[in-house]
């Protein structure tokens, strides 16, 4: 029973019925196509909002230009697609396997420029380094503007329609998984001690350097596999779409939900993206309302919506509300000198 | 078995020579102490053996390997650990994740064993846990594990620094004024973890503190800094009676008032 237990546990089953109740209420036609695309895009926004969190919340390196490795991934990987299906049919089986190629081609480069700019940028610390990776960001676009391949300026039209929401789910989850065994594992604890303090990190055998170079690449993998799904979903790209304000959505997502959480960013990039779309009813007030929502969050929720807390089943240590623990470990200690003193 | 030693060492800023011709062999299992008024240069010496600063002149080996133009991770892998005078905890992390940072050494799995769990990784991380847990309970901390840094009170602060220097199992660790800021009692405490540290694990001390009393208790030798020359070296007795010393203290004159 207990390994049966442990196979199967209860909360996984959760994410089984998540999808299930998403697609099911999509077939029964009470989530429309629009909402439903809507949803998907949030799957996509999750993913990047936790590579982010990886650079950000994790290893305390401030990056404002991630919406640079997403257009990288979602660039190759329409790349990539468009130039097998010049030689391939298009059937359900080439069209999930090309998918996964293109999605993985893209992550891999968005990695390799991801550790070709970590090299020198992460010398810089704290505003420079924002500064820095805003700048890359924008290079990007720029680069993208004057390639003739790829549409330049105008876009890439023609992508495929090759990301559903299955794929997206599937990729979230894996997305989770594997930031959730990278915090967990010495890797991770690194990138924290990294974030905490650096010459501590330094003085205790952690090569500050090679982590934060680390974190990047994982990240811009992550983000590069993002782009390729959103590539392959929306099927236009154009390099606007990938501006600085991208990034900054995402640095918003983040810090809504809770910075340096799994769940925090979860939550943030859900509800952030899902909200303004069920608002726009209210036209134009729709912005007001998620600007007060912001305004709300950074005066009485400093530690995002979630409040550096994280979903159980992540099964990862967060920072509780220490206090009554603390004041109860300091009064036993107290009782225990004065027997000692006594004796 | 393990030897320090540092031949000739200084370090100028500059014009200012902080330290001029630091001369020092540790031995296994020594306790050294560096005294010094304020300005000696005790620190700029520590930052010098753990790669934070770079000597200028001179020469710093560990076991015979050369110590000098490394980076100070790769001492702190050559198997120095150090404590710092202001104290730097990982602050929001929890006492058992400061741990279990300094004991990355024996997490042995690659990145993509630990990104999908295989056994080899799921055993070493046991490992490590269980030894972090058994290292805070012989420092009476297993209470704690779960807070977070900053939220212990200073003393205990102070203490977790020092366990968090012996977890990476080093061969030399350098506590740099474990007893500053604390009242005589916490100074007690100080002294009986320092004795635990010698007594389980097999490790030399180098020590910087201000407290005399310490000092002279524990201290198997000691090195007197004033304006970076080291102006008397050994034992506690030869260091109370040395003219000198008394003169970095109370200034000249100073010993025939005290007569």
């Amino acid at each position: 029973m207990k390994t049966v237990r442990k196979i199967f546990k209860p909360e996984y089953f959760i994410f089984l019925l998540i999808y299930l109740v998403i697609v099911g209420l999509n077939k029964m036609g009470l989530i429309n196509a629009y909402l439903f695309q809507v949803i998907t895009i949030a799957g996509i926004n999750v993913i990047m909002t936790i590579s982010l969190n990886l650079v950000i919340g994790i290893t305390g390196q401030f990056s404002m230009g991630h919406a640079g490795f997403m257009s990288i991934g979602a660039y190759i990987s329409a790349i990539v697609s468009r130039l097998a299906f010049q030689v391939l049919e298009r059937t359900a089986l080439t069209d999930n396997l090309i998918l996964l190629a293109a999605v993985v081609a893209g992550g891999i480069i968005a990695a390799v420029f991801g550790f070709i700019i970590a090299m020198p940028t992460l010398k810089v610390k704290g505003d420079y380094l924002a500064i820095v990776t805003l700048g890359f960001g924008e290079i990007i676009r720029a680069v993208w503007r004057v390639v003739d391949y790829t549409g330049g300026a105008l876009g890439f039209s023609g992508i495929p329609k090759l990301t559903n929401f299955t794929w997206v789910f599937i990729i979230l989850l894996i997305a989770i998984y594997a930031s959730r065994n990278f915090i967990k594992s010495s890797f991770g604890r690194s990138c924290l001690a990294v974030r905490e303090n650096d010459i501590a990190a330094e003085a205790m055998g952690v090569n500050c350097r090679n982590y934060k170079v680390l974190a990047f690449v994982f990240a811009a993998f992550m983000a590069g596999v993002a782009g390729g799904l959103y590539a392959h979903l929306i099927q236009f790209i154009q390099p606007d779409n990938f501006s600085a304000a991208k990034s900054t959505d995402y640095i918003v997502y983040l810090y809504a939900g809770g910075v340096g959480t799994i769940s925090g960013s979860i939550f943030g990039a859900v509800v952030l993206t899902i909200l303004p779309e069920l608002l726009r009813f209210l036209n134009d007030w729709r912005l007001v309302i998620y600007a007060l929502l912001l305004l709300y969050i950074i005066i009485w929720k400093p530690y995002g919506l979630f409040g550096g807390r994280e979903f159980k089943f992540l099964n990862l240590e967060t920072i509780e509300a220490t206090d009554s623990k603390l004041r109860k470990w300091i009064r036993r200690r107290l009782r225990r000198k004065k027997e000692e003193a006594k004796s | 078995m393990s030897k320090l030693e540092a031949k000739h060492l200084g370090i100028r800023f500059g014009g200012l020579q902080a330290v001029k011709d630091f001369n020092l062999t540790m031995e296994s299992g020594e306790l050294v102490a560096i005294i010094g008024p304020n300005g000696a240069g005790k620190t700029t010496t520590f930052n010098m053996l753990t790669g934070m600063y770079l000597p200028t002149e001179g020469e710093l080996a560990l076991d015979d390997i050369s110590m000098v133009g490394k980076m100070p991770y790769e001492i702190n892998e050559m198997g120095l650990s150090r404590t710092f005078q202001n104290i730097r905890l990982f602050s929001s992390l929890s006492v058992m994740e400061n741990i279990r940072i300094a004991m990355k050494r024996e997490a042995k799995y690659s990145f993509f064993e630990a990104l999908f769990r295989t056994k080899k990784y799921k055993l070493a991380e046991k490992q490590i846990n269980e030894e972090a847990m058994e290292l805070l309970k012989l420092f009476e901390m297993e209470d704690v594990a779960g807070l977070q840094a900053k939220n212990l009170p200073y003393g205990e602060q102070r203490k977790l620094e020092i366990i968090r220097a012996l977890a990476g199992k080093p061969k030399i660790l350098l506590l740099d004024e474990p007893a500053a800021g604390m009242n005589p009692t916490e100074i007690e405490e100080v002294m009986g973890i320092i004795a635990k540290v010698r007594k389980m694990y097999d490790v030399s001390i180098l020590l910087i503190e201000h407290h005399m009393s310490m000092v002279m208790k524990i201290a198997d030798r000691i090195f007197v800094l004033d304006f970076g020359e080291t102006i008397a070296e050994g034992t506690p007795e030869e260091i109370q009676g040395n003219p000198k010393v008394i003169e970095a203290y109370l200034g000249k004159g100073g010993a025939d008032e005290d007569e």
